[in-house]
């Protein structure tokens, strides 16, 4: 495992930096994924819920991302979504991608989200590790959720009491999560997502 | 792509940068590339309601023209318009989602853009001579293929990347003569060559028509019964046409004369015996499958028999003669994406290798064999039994089977073809309860009087069978759903359940008013049967019991949350034990007078059998479960369960979601939990003590069981899976036994130091109760 080259700069995203930065988180997000994004997708999280992405920097070399939005889930909780997670391969293991979530939740949390959820292939053992560290509960299976026919886990952040727990129904809409931070330094696949 | 969502919101908020709500500049349009086939919805599915008769008319494709000069060149005004907008400035309809943005596209982007793709089936050459062995080769790729779309993989990732299927289905023909290689180019001088183009023509042709049609019938079934689009299976056709419209006498003409062609000219040069043979058998092969894919439930109902023995037969030969096969992979291209389905990302070719391929359709055929056992109705327990049994099956039942299941089950509202929902359902109850014979007396219905009380009753027993017969149903088609799907619909029914429970309870105490029921003098006071409320709990708390189960069947629960999940397991099973000894106190021997006949006294013993068994079955569960309780609390106690986060109340809600606004029995209070499941005043020595007899109880009661018939257990019609489920069930209970005592040892030679614990999920052991195997350090 690479130690980090120097000390790791977090800072929200900067809209008006779009040109550069955008470039810079799609190029590092698009490498691991399976799956290709157009442009869209990034602007879709980034214009919307820009105060929602944190970014990590060894000096100008941006090393890990975290982008995720906030709403209202089926007229009911107000729910944060982890969109996209990724840390630069030489840099993973040394708890960038926690300290990103972590910034994620922490903002989530001050604008009053109810729960945070995401969703992650059942085999990224290293990711699902990071997330119950945080609280992360494992609530549904999604059997094929992926393209390449890999099942995913639904995993949910509680972050209040539910106030009302008879309108407890999980929320049943697909929403692409992909997240690559691997803690180990073996390889994996190109088809993981 | 997955994601459907509209955003009501997503341009209300100031947060992000720029996005304005501002009309359009005059000349963008928008650039949407929506893949046609719409929505995922998580409820997508074609049939919830068993009672609509889906019918889906094949469809005549039309392939695409749009006139070139419907085109109309826009980049001038795009490029001013967007230069009046900033940078972080967003144009956005509201009604562009995340769904679109995922599904979008950018033209020129090798990864996103199929157009990039060389079109290879362009210059394919179909006529081009082929060796017999080729032959082989290309129809035992055509298997993968189609295996493959049997497990859930497109057909442009497949079946249709095949070059010959290509050129056959891209004219979209209705007739079998428009389904041709194109036109034959002259045929060649040489002998050989000729042959080559002969065998093609003569014997791949007719493989590749009746492989379509296989799939023709096989894409109709699947999404006629309850089936989550592309989480099992991809219907999308994109288009084409599967030969649905073709009489299949026509296509087993065609196979026919493949097989004369194929006698005729055995004695060829080139075409050895070996070779005819091989090919000889797939051609049998595809006309088993084709014969038994044509097969609806209607026909099996009207007693037809099926003939995937002899398909069984037929796949062992044709593995043996693939060691013959000659690759062609020429034959294939990923390129027809571009012209299938453009509007997505290409998407790689499936290879899935032929010794699983051969597997697979040996399950198919197995497994399709099995179902039509249903059909000998032998009771709604062992109906009930079966499919329990069915979804659980590793491998997991094929798409194709599962559909086919629900349809031999339930078509046009009747029951495996003979019987009304109210038959079925009367039987499920009468065998569990042994009702009061008011209640299901058929005479009831007869009468017309109101004011009579069997009217009455009558009435009420309508209700139930419209509301419980629904949920019931449902229940079996819930079971055909693959594991995932079913723990998330079983979430969401049993509140349906526990409402029903209510209903019902209300309606037993009404019904109670006209058959005048004398109560049971208990302790606590005259007690009344609730047969029907009774029958829809014991339901319940299984299903209950069956969301926890599968919680650690799906690793939804990690092993820090064993011992608590463990806890409710027996928690809902000792609840339903006492539930079932109640129903028991109300099941009551009939006179042995000459006005209740032979039938009643058996109906009374199978009653009393039946609860017997589930006595046996929750008791010996509900041990198993206390001691791996007990087992994982000391192992938690010691840390040996990996990084344990923070437990709290929160956190205890969140998992406990689907059971929390259950009336009963309600969902513990986390202080008390964490009292029961730490077990503070408790040493390791007791617990560990404990946790070995328990144990032991499991093990007694699975071996008792196991001694059992298949009759008692109400697994006539899956004797081997009970049989397998049971021997596994014990198999847990030995490893956890072994677990605890390498513990008890270790803790009295000196301590856990260098203990290490790891979960043993092997196929040996039941998928809920895998196996904490404790390793010491020498």
């Amino acid at each position: 495992m690479a130690a980090t080259q120097g000390p790791i700069n977090y800072s929200a995203y900067d809209p008006s930096r779009e040109v550069a930065q955008l470039e810079a988180i799609r190029s590092m997000i698009s490498t691991d994924l399976s799956e290709p994004y157009s442009i869209y997708v990034y602007r879709y999280f980034l214009y919307q819920w820009g105060d929602l992405c944190y970014m990590a920097f060894d000096g100008d070399l941006l090393v890990g991302v975290v982008v995720g939005k906030l709403e209202r889930h089926r007229g009911g909780p107000l729910r944060g979504y982890i969109a996209m997670l990724a840390t630069k391969k030489e840099y993973r293991g040394n708890g960038i991608a926690t300290k990103l979530v972590q910034m994620a939740i922490d903002a989530m949390k001050a604008q009053d989200a109810d729960e945070v959820a995401l969703e992650t292939e059942t085999t990224n053992t290293a990711a699902i590790k990071l997330y119950e560290r945080l609280g992360f509960l494992r609530s549904k299976r999604l059997h094929r959720y992926y393209f390449n026919g890999n099942s995913a886990f639904r995993l949910i952040l509680y972050l209040k009491p539910s106030p009302n727990p008879s309108c407890g129904c999980e929320g049943n809409e697909h929403e692409h999560n992909h997240d690559h931070d691997q803690d180990h330094s073996h390889s994996h696949d190109g088809s993981s997502s | 792509m997955n994601g459907c969502e509209t955003n009501p919101n997503s341009h209300s908020n100031g947060h992000g940068s720029g996005v304005e709500e501002l009309d359009p500049p005059a000349g963008i349009a928008k650039l949407q590339l929506l893949d046609d086939h719409d929505d995922h919805d998580d409820q997508k599915n074609t049939a919830s309601d068993p009672n609509i008769h889906h019918e889906s008319a094949p469809q005549l494709p039309q392939p695409a023209t749009a006139p070139m000069s419907r085109f109309i060149d826009i980049t001038r005004e795009f490029i001013e318009a967007s230069e009046k907008l900033d940078v972080g400035q967003l144009v956005k309809d509201h009604e562009f989602t995340l769904f679109q943005a995922v599904g979008a596209l950018e033209i020129g982007d090798l990864k996103m853009d199929s157009g990039l793709l060389e079109p290879e089936y362009e210059l394919f050459d179909a006529w081009k001579p082929r060796l017999p062995e080729e032959l082989v080769g290309i129809m035992d790729r055509l298997l993968c293929n189609e295996m493959a779309w049997h497990s859930g993989s497109a057909l442009s990732q497949t079946l249709f990347a095949n070059l010959y299927i290509d050129q056959l289905l891209s004219s979209c023909p209705t007739t079998l003569k428009q389904a041709t290689f194109g036109a034959r180019p002259g045929t060649p001088a040489d002998l050989l060559d000729a042959l080559g183009q002969d065998i093609v023509q003569s014997v791949l042709r007719p493989y590749c028509i009746a492989l379509i049609k296989c799939c023709g019938y096989v894409c109709w079934q699947v999404p006629s019964e309850r089936m989550y689009e592309e989480e099992d299976f991809v219907q999308q056709t994109y288009g084409l046409p599967l030969l649905q419209i073709v009489d299949a006498r026509e296509v087993f003409a065609l196979l026919e004369s493949a097989l004369e062609w194929l006698d005729e000219n055995k004695g060829a040069p080139s075409l050895s015996e070996e070779l005819a043979t091989a090919m000889r058998n797939r051609l049998l092969l595809r006309k088993s499958l084709l014969e038994n894919f044509s097969l609806g439930a209607e026909m099996y109902h009207e007693g037809v028999e099926s003939t995937w023995t002899g398909c069984l037969e037929l796949v062992a030969k044709v593995e043996k003669e693939h060691a013959l096969a000659k690759e062609v992979p020429e034959a294939w291209s990923m390129s027809v994406q571009r012209k299938l389905a453009s509007s997505v990302p290409p998407r790689s070719l499936v290879e899935l290798p032929f010794e699983e391929a051969a597997t697979t359709l040996k399950q198919l055929c197995a497994e399709t064999k099995d179902i039509l056992k249903i059909l000998n109705y032998a009771g709604a327990t062992n109906t009930m039994t079966y499919f329990m049994h069915f979804g659980a099956r590793r491998p997991a039942p094929l798409p194709y089977t599962r559909s086919l299941i629900q349809s031999l089950f339930m078509k046009d509202v009747k029951i495996i073809g003979k019987m009304p929902v109210k038959c079925i359902l009367f039987d499920d109850l009468s065998e569990l309860c042994y009702p009061m014979q008011e209640l299901l007396n058929p005479a009831n219905f007869e009468v017309e009087a109101p004011q009579s009380p069997q009217f009455q009753i009558a009435r009420r027993m309508d209700w139930f069978v419209e509301r419980a017969g629904k949920a019931y149903i449902n229940l079996y088609r819930d079971f055909c759903q693959n594991r995932s799907r079913l723990r998330r619909i079983l979430c969401k029914s049993i509140l349906d359940w526990d409402s029903l429970q209510v209903e019902a309870e209300e309606i037993d105490s009404e019904i109670r008013t006209f058959t005048l029921e004398e109560p049971l003098q208990t302790r606590d006071g005259p007690q009344y049967s609730f047969s029907l409320s009774s029958w829809v709990y014991h339901y319940k708390l299984h299903l209950m019991e069956t969301v926890v189960l599968l919680g650690f069947e799906l690793e939804i629960f990690p092993l820090h949350e064993f011992a608590g999940m463990y806890w409710y397991l027996q928690y809902y099973l000792r609840t339903r034990a006492a539930h079932v000894e109640r129903i028991c106190s109300f099941v009551t021997k009939p006179p042995a007078s000459s006005s209740s006949s032979a039938e009643d006294q058996e109906a009374y013993q199978k009653t009393h059998s039946l609860l017997n068994y589930h006595l046996l079955t929750i008791t010996s569960m509900q041990d198993l479960s206390t001691g791996l309780v007990y087992l994982y609390c000391v192992l938690a106690r010691h840390s040996l369960l990996g990084p344990t986060p923070p437990a709290d109340a929160l956190r205890y809600e969140g998992r406990l979601k689907p059971f929390l606004t259950i009336g009963c029995p309600e969902v513990v209070a986390y202080s008390a939990f964490r009292d029961v499941v730490d077990n503070v005043e408790i040493s390791d020595a007791e617990l560990l003590s404990y946790a070995a007899e328990h144990l032991q109880e499991a093990k007694r009661g699975y071996m008792h069981i196991a001694k059992l018939d298949a009759d008692t257990a109400r697994a006539t019609l899956c004797e081997q899976d009970w049989r397998k489920n049971m021997q596994r069930l014990l198999r847990s209970c030995f490893g956890a036994a072994v677990a605890v005592g390498v513990l008890a040892r270790e803790m009295e030679v000196g301590g856990l130091e260098g203990v290490k614990v790891s979960l043993d999920r092997g196929a040996g052991y039941h998928e809920a109760f895998p196996v904490p195997v404790v390793g010491v350090r020498k």
